[in-house]
């Protein structure tokens, strides 16, 4: 589904992604570790399309698709899904105004009929139920004056209702917790199905207990330069990014 | 509709101004020939307004005064009014009493459809003066080149619409008003709409003035709004100013607030070449409340201004006032925001803020709070802001499948709509929200 051949980065004048390689198949989680500034979210940004990133060598490849090509909305209706790090407040927007208007867009892409407000009205309540959302925050403008937490479960809310092929969770699990990553977690898992695919990006293993990844990529210095299974992870808890690097 | 002999004919204002000889007019009661000649003295000994003078810097006014105009006593085809009706606010499905260059059209109003309690009355039809909209016989202005446009107003005014809502009156629906300016193409046409609010004790009720032009032809629409709030009473004004590409519009909102009343207004500038609207409020009474929002959407080589002055004359009142701006291409806006607390005016409770939204980099904004505080236990904030569209909202509306071009119209729409929300009617609410969209669209 996805395929990344020696993708190379610059930001800023800054060479961060620095040979890549990373191939994810359809039903499986990879889960992207790795120290700060090792390149994580910029990995992340990348495959949905942020601005400001130089591709200096490399390619990425999604479902046949050469996917550094297209605008982020097209990545988005093609099925990738990123949840921000760091989720972004737009004042004057009703949240569910908004993810009808994604939905609809993507849905039109897609060749179908836009959805009826009944219809919608349903999912957006089996979601927000399923993520123990607060019904309030389907009115309130995007993220406007939600806590950190709010603002995480949203985005997991988000991915409920659009369903994407590849979801791309970048930090999720920061600032969440215990009891409001369980509940993120379980909306992911609701998600898990053969034909879906998922890239983890954390700094901690503890997400990793509840989103049980089938592979752990090290990211470090912009490379990934250790592969295992969800084993790797316990270990890089115990030890430290240094050892995963040195060796 | 009143004759009115003392014209411009094809010259300049100024011009005009100093030429007039007020000659008394037979169909009108004297008190008001006695306001229109003191206007016309006052016209002939200050003068014009230029842009060296304070809450004049940064104005147009010099272009608009160095055209020439006509009076406003040609008579417009029905078909072009109809058409401009159809176009604009009859969507609203509300009725309306409609005025074409100043004068009320009867054929084109439902002046049966009127709210129980409020009464529209003809000026020349009231044998002595209201007392309750500051006329005095030496015309009702502070003298000085700045009431140069509401002097003019007042000489040139043919059917003021005279609204007088009687007290406890509780009016479910608004009052609709539609001032039509048929532009002409050699000289520039001058209307002069004016309204006079008075709201009785404890009455409640809605105004809104629609202001549009022709397709075509140049006009100045000098509009006045005159509003009195009785004690206890709420009134909400709305004004829209939808002018054409060549329209220019200069508008006076006064309103005097008094004890326990509420007044709040919305000036919302959609479209016009040159607008300048000044707001004065004065709270007169203990616990009075006034809150002024405006909206103004600016492209072209547009030029809109605003210029509010609030002033707290008695303890314990409120004022609020939002200005939103989005301003496209080379176009210019100017926000100006006194607020004045009297020595007696303690407990106030001001708020002011002013922000803007520029689409372009060459759109060019001048914001100019000013708060002249003497009283000591007060509470007055201001701010402004100026910014863009930020490419990080942008990002994340995109990834969700939103493209570009509508991540941004919805941005902008929602700075907008925080303006247009604050409407109480919902049906002047959706229509703006609806032509928000369009104006949007069409940039």
């Amino acid at each position: 589904m996805l395929k990344i051949k020696n993708l190379q980065v610059k930001a800023e004048g800054k060479h961060i992604l620095k040979g890549v390689n990373l191939e994810v198949k359809p039903g499986e989680v990879h889960s992207i570790m790795g120290p700060n500034g090792s390149g994580k979210s910029t990995l992340a940004q990348v495959l949905a399309g942020r601005e400001g990133y130089e591709i200096l060598e490399g390619e990425v490849w999604y479902k046949g698709m050469n996917l550094l090509e297209l605008d982020p909305e097209e990545r988005a209706r093609e099925g990738v899904f990123l949840a921000f790090q760091y989720p972004v407040e737009i004042p004057g927007v009703a949240n569910t105004y908004f993810l009808r208007a994604a939905l609809n867009a993507q849905r039109k892409h897609r060749g179908e009929k836009e959805i009826d407000a009944g219809d919608f009205l349903r999912l957006v309540k089996e979601k927000a139920t399923l993520l123990k959302m607060d019904t309030g925050l389907l009115s309130r403008p995007v993220n406007e004056g939600f806590s950190g937490g709010e603002k995480k479960r949203n985005e997991i809310f988000h991915m409920a209702v659009l369903e994407p092929t590849l979801g791309i969770l970048d930090e999720t699990d920061s600032g969440l917790d215990i009891d409001a990553m369980k509940v993120v977690a379980d909306g992911v898992n609701s998600l898990r199905d053969s034909e879906r695919a998922f890239v983890v990006v954390t700094h901690y293993q503890r997400l990793l207990d509840y989103i049980v990844p089938d592979f752990v990529h090290v990211l470090s210095d912009g490379k990934i330069v250790k592969s295992g299974d969800k084993s790797l992870a316990l270990e890089l808890e115990k030890t430290g990014y240094s050892w995963a690097s040195n060796n | 509709m009143l004759e009115n002999r003392c014209e411009p004919r094809g010259e300049k204002l100024q011009d005009f101004a100093s030429r007039i000889n007020f000659q008394r007019e037979e169909s009108y009661p004297d008190w008001l020939n006695d306001v229109k000649a003191g206007a016309s003295d006052l016209l002939k000994s200050s003068g014009f307004p230029h842009s060296k003078i304070e809450n004049w810097e940064f104005s147009q006014v010099r272009k608009v005064l160095a055209e020439s105009y006509d009076g406003a006593d040609t008579e417009a085809e029905t078909d072009k009014i109809r058409k401009i009706l159809d176009r604009s606010l009859l969507r609203t499905g509300l009725p309306a009493l409609v005025f074409v260059n100043g004068s009320l059209a009867l054929e084109y109003s439902d002046t049966e459809q009127l709210p129980e309690g409020v009464k529209i009355v003809s000026a020349a039809s009231m044998q002595t003066r209201p007392d309750q909209f500051g006329w005095t016989a030496g015309g009702s202005l502070v003298k000085g080149a700045t009431a140069a446009f509401s002097g003019l107003n007042l000489l040139l005014m043919k059917d003021p619409a005279l609204l007088f809502i009687e007290p406890g009156t509780k009016a479910e629906q608004e009052v609709q008003l539609v001032f039509i300016s048929i532009g002409n193409r050699e000289h520039r046409l001058i209307t002069n709409p004016a309204v006079y609010v008075y709201g009785g004790v404890s009455s409640e009720a809605s105004i809104i003035e629609t202001h549009v032009g022709s397709e075509k032809g140049k006009y100045l629409s000098n509009s006045t709004t005159v509003i009195s709030a009785g004690e206890g009473c709420r009134l909400n004004h709305v004004k829209i100013i939808s002018e054409n590409e060549q329209g220019y519009h200069f508008s006076s909102i006064k309103a005097d607030v008094a004890r326990q009343a509420f007044f709040k207004t919305h000036t919302i500038v959609q479209s016009g070449k040159i607008v300048r609207n000044e707001v004065e409020t004065k709270l007169k009474g203990e616990g009075a409340a006034a809150e002024l929002f405006g909206l103004y959407l600016t492209d072209g080589n547009r030029q809109v201004e605003n210029s509010t002055v609030i002033e707290h004359l008695k303890p314990e009142c409120t004022s609020r006032e939002h200005y939103k701006g989005i301003l496209n291409d080379e176009s210019r806006a100017v926000f100006r925001g006194r607020i004045v607390v009297a020595e007696d005016a303690q407990k106030t409770d001001s708020r002011q803020k002013n922000d803007n939204l520029l689409l372009s980099d060459s759109a060019r904004i001048n914001s100019k709070p000013q708060l002249e505080i003497y009283a000591d236990d007060v509470s007055c904030t201001h701010g402004a802001t100026v910014g863009q569209l930020e490419d990080e909202k942008i990002f994340y509306l995109q990834s969700r499948g939103i493209s570009r071009q509508e991540a941004g119209a919805l941005l902008i729409k929602a700075f907008g709509n925080e303006i247009i929300s604050g409407i109480d009617s919902e049906k002047i609410r959706l229509v703006l929200e609806e032509e928000l969209l369009s104006i949007l669209a069409r940039n």
